[in-house]
């Protein structure tokens, strides 16, 4: 086998930096793949490799692309963001952005790994040489996205051949990658990642949030009558799109605009007008961040050192009688630092009762200690003021306080309405307090006194019910904050609350069933740990999130049929509607249930059988 | 409960065409501190974790307080306690987090009045609200073993069981050991410090390439090999596996 890192010029070998970095992403990839590919000795992972190339080969069919593809109003292929989305895409974006660059971000494009800060940092490598290369490495993830998300999308719109939608996708990732990353360094003026930050940072976060929404405001708000009261929804939104586009808010946007123009062209000769532009726009940020000074490199070290004081700093407060978390609180403002994590665990454990309930708490406990009091009530404060916007809006229009103060209770229910049930969706792709955290500890979860079906319930509970809890508060509002007389009444308010709470449980449990499933049967193929990833792994997550569904329609088709058949075989008796509904539901909660159980023992016994060197150790 | 609280018979681990261990068989007592030893890949860890659950045995039979370890496994999780040599701990858990969900999972009705002894034993009653990433290497270690401790297992297995200590820590885990054997816990204990295998075991199990090479007291492996009489176990070990021999003065060990 070559290693050769490169090519030898007389005197030996070349030992440039371009080619050592180089030999070290592509090995590292050609062994990362070699070790995936290896796996397929096993018959789990042949199923699985099977189960892709049919999912791939069903969403590639040209025949089905052909007979869905989207079509305009003149016949022809329609964009793949209208001339409304793509203004609204834009406007989002820019607030984004000016979201980086007040609050930053993780850095994780350029996060160095342990291996990364051990062996890398002290070689001798510029620091330009180490951002080029953890950019190179994150390119790489935002290419796989933008391929996945063009196959994905490719019955969306015909107008852009498969190559230029991966070229618009990947460029339009790109560019909003090295911005957060631009801004956060940036923002930091020159001041270590991570540090404390200083008045020029949040001079230069407030100059551009304060830019962003005078400019937004300015051109949107003379026109803000005309939008919402437009005779419908799409005239509205042609007036928002108008708004937008003029001065001076069109400045602001302008960026973003053409950055995602890509997307929204109708013809290839116009992509090829706009694609200049957002490649120049992604190209420039480059420079940008390579001439920043900020000594990011530092960061990964720092925070090594900071432990160390915080370690210090916490024994100096126990030396004078500080006790718990009283003394790390006080440690961390000595040094500067606000606590987030380590509080008192609000929700304790009982003594007594079934083991299995021990862990499902312990995967209670991150969520818990993470959860700040502040992003709820801002989350809360943010509602009531959507709530009030809505009611402004409706008393400018027709001056009546009463009827204003009824469109606003509704707008939240109804906001509330749509992000419980959006958080079916979305919800178990973000929370991961299972054996998506949990299998690098599988070494240790063997030794626990529990059978594996049991531990798998436990783990699977565990996402379920935070998931759940959410969209219960959600729901709860919902169900009681609308007023008037154009929503039902409270009792038929009530009755459709319950049936939500079962279909929801029942979409949540199954989908995070399917989730862990997929964890379980592929542990070497899927990525392990507490986060789900940026931007790069958006069109991952997609993937990912569409087997899922797939297969959560497929566990939904005996339930459903049960119920299906439940109901048919009592409409016809003399039974009141909500008995028979009644009925129909107890089928498919236990249909729901049997599967569960089956499940949960099959998934048990997967559990049993992963050989624990295919999943890494925690770091 | 049966005297043998640890019983391995032909114990078989194979990862794919590579046999890790090759028909180990043996018994620990109660109150037994069994010594296994042997060079880097001898199949030590593979025997560990299949003492403790964590992976199956290819084939044998290993049974934990009178249980199968495979047929019947969770009475025999209930029974035994396996500290690995890198401590897992869960980061967002503190010290009494991990103590609290121990006492749960093993189901223990007295964790109360069992927690705070153990943790002034260990050193860690001043740490009870620390998370993992605020204890030192040490510290972590200790936390792991407490956890081990907390539900008086019969069966102790332990992998290196002293890395990260200090000096003071070091004896202080050693008398806590004891305490336990002499309690009645059958304890296997892993470790390349001979001196400190030599000091806590009653008997030694030396493997090498899965295989055992000998097994039982260092009194009675010296007395079957008369060429190594008199001689510590770093000796006997080096000499039984193959990797030196006594000079001829006895002074040190000649090289291969």
């Amino acid at each position: 086998m070559s290693t050769n890192i490169g090519t030898t010029a007389g005197d030996g070998t070349r030992t440039g930096a371009a080619s050592a970095l180089t030999f070290l992403v592509v090995r590292s990839a050609r062994n990362r793949l070699r070790v995936q590919l290896a796996r397929l000795k096993n018959v789990r992972y042949v199923l699985g490799m099977i189960f892709l190339i049919a999912y791939f080969a069903m969403i590639l069919r040209p025949d089905r692309m052909i007979g869905v593809t989207r079509r305009g109003a003149n016949g022809m292929p329609a964009a793949l963001l209208g001339a409304n989305a793509l203004a609204i895409s834009a406007l989002v974006l820019t607030i984004l952005v000016g979201y980086w660059w007040t609050f930053g971000s993780k850095l994780s494009p350029i996060a160095l790994s342990r291996a990364e800060s051990r062996q890398l940092l002290p070689s001798p490598l510029s620091r330009n040489q180490l951002i080029l290369f953890k950019l190179a490495k994150a390119s790489l993830a935002t290419l796989l996205s933008a391929v996945i998300l063009s196959i994905v999308s490719r019955r969306a719109s015909a107008v852009l051949p498969f190559p230029l939608r991966i070229i618009s996708y990947f460029v339009m990732f790109g560019t909003f990658q090295l911005h957060q990353l631009g801004a956060t360094l940036t923002r930091s003026g020159g001041k270590p990642v991570g540090e404390k930050l200083g008045r020029r940072g949040w001079i230069i976060g407030g100059v551009v949030v304060a830019l962003i929404a005078l400019a937004i405001a300015a051109s949107v708000m003379p026109a803000w009558p005309s939008v919402v009261g437009a005779p419908e929804m799409g005239a509205g939104l042609d007036r928002l799109r108008e708004a937008l586009y003029s001065m001076p808010a069109a400045i602001i946007i302008a960026p973003a605009r053409a950055v995602v123009a890509p997307l929204g062209v109708e013809t290839v000769g116009e992509w090829a007008r706009v694609i200049p532009i957002a490649i120049a726009i992604w190209l420039l940020h480059i420079p940008w961040i390579l001439l920043n000074r900020t000594p990011f490199e530092e960061a990964a070290v720092a925070a090594g050192e900071r432990r160390e004081a915080l370690r210090a700093a916490m024994r100096a407060q126990r030396a004078s009688g500080g006790r718990g978390i009283g003394a790390l609180i006080a440690a961390r403002a000595a040094l500067g630092k606000k606590t987030f994590v380590a509080r008192k665990t609000w929700l304790a454990l009982p003594p007594a009762g079934p083991a299995w309930m021990a862990v499902t708490w312990k995967n209670f406990v991150p969520t818990i200690r993470q959860m700040r009091w502040a992003t709820v009530a801002i989350a809360a404060a943010g509602v009531a003021v959507v709530g009030c916007v809505f009611g402004y809006i409706t008393y400018t229009k027709n001056g009546d306080i009463a009827e204003a103060i009824v469109f606003g209770r509704n707008a939240v229910a109804l906001m509330m309405l749509v992000i419980a049930l959006a958080w079916t969706l979305v919800g178990p792709l973000y929370t991961r307090n299972d054996f998506r955290s949990d299998l690098p500890y599988i070494r240790l979860l063997r030794t626990f006194p529990l059978d594996s079906g049991s531990l798998v319930g436990a783990e699977i509970a565990s996402s379920t019910l935070l998931i759940f809890a959410f969209q219960l508060v959600c729901l709860i509002i919902a169900l009681v904050v609308p007023t008037g007389s154009r929503v039902p009444h409270f009792g038929a308010r009530l009755v459709l609350f319950f049936s939500l709470l079962v279909a929801v449980a029942t979409l949540d449990i199954l989908s995070v069933t399917v989730r862990n499933a997929i964890a379980l049967f592929f542990p070497g193929w899927v990525k392990l740990g507490g986060e789900g990833g940026g931007f790069e792994a958006i069109g991952q997550n997609l993937l990912g999130t569409a087997g899922s569904l797939l297969l959560l329609i497929l566990l939904l088709i005996v339930p459903a049929a049960l119920a299906g058949g439940a109901l048919y075989s009592v409409h016809a008796m003399p039974t009141a509607v909500t008995g028979q509904i009644a009925l129909a539901l107890i089928a498919f909660v236990a249909a729901i249930a049997a599967e569960l159980w089956f499940l949960f023992k099959w998934l048990g016994t997967i559990y049993d059988n992963i050989d624990a060197s295919e999943i890494l150790e925690p770091a | 409960m049966p005297s043998d609280v640890i019983e391995v018979r032909n114990l078989v681990k194979q990862y794919g065409d590579f046999v890790a261990v090759r028909g180990l068989s043996f018994t620990v007592a109660a109150g037994e501190v069994l010594g296994l030893v042997g060079p880097n890949g001898a199949g030590k860890t593979s025997t560990l974790h299949s003492l403790a659950g964590i992976i199956r045995p290819t084939s044998g039979d290993i049974r934990i307080a009178g249980h199968d370890i495979v047929g019947d496994p969770v009475p025999a999780k209930r029974s035994l306690a396996f500290v690995p040599d890198e401590p897992q701990l869960f980061e967002y858990m503190t010290v009494d987090d991990h103590l609290t969900f121990i006492a749960r999972l093993y189901g223990v009705p007295d964790a109360v009045e069992r927690v705070e002894p153990l943790l002034r034993e260990l050193e860690l009653a001043d740490k009870r609200s620390a998370l993992p990433a605020e204890l030192s290497r040490g510290m972590r270690q200790k936390l792991a073993i407490a956890c081990a401790f907390l539900h008086q297992p019969a069966a102790l297995l332990l992998d290196e069981p002293l890395t990260g200590l200090d000096p003071l820590g070091i004896r202080r885990m050693k008398a806590a050991i004891l305490a336990r054997a002499h309690a009645g816990t059958a304890v296997i204990l892993s470790s390349h410090l001979l001196h400190l295998v030599e000091e806590l075991c009653t008997r030694i199990l030396i493997i090498q390439a899965g295989q055992c090479m000998v097994l039982g007291s260092i009194a009675e492996i010296a007395a079957s090999r008369p060429d190594l009489e008199g001689r510590g176990l770093e000796e006997l070990f080096l000499a039984i596996t193959g990797q030196g021999l006594p000079d001829a003065s006895g002074a040190g060990i000649a090289g291969r």
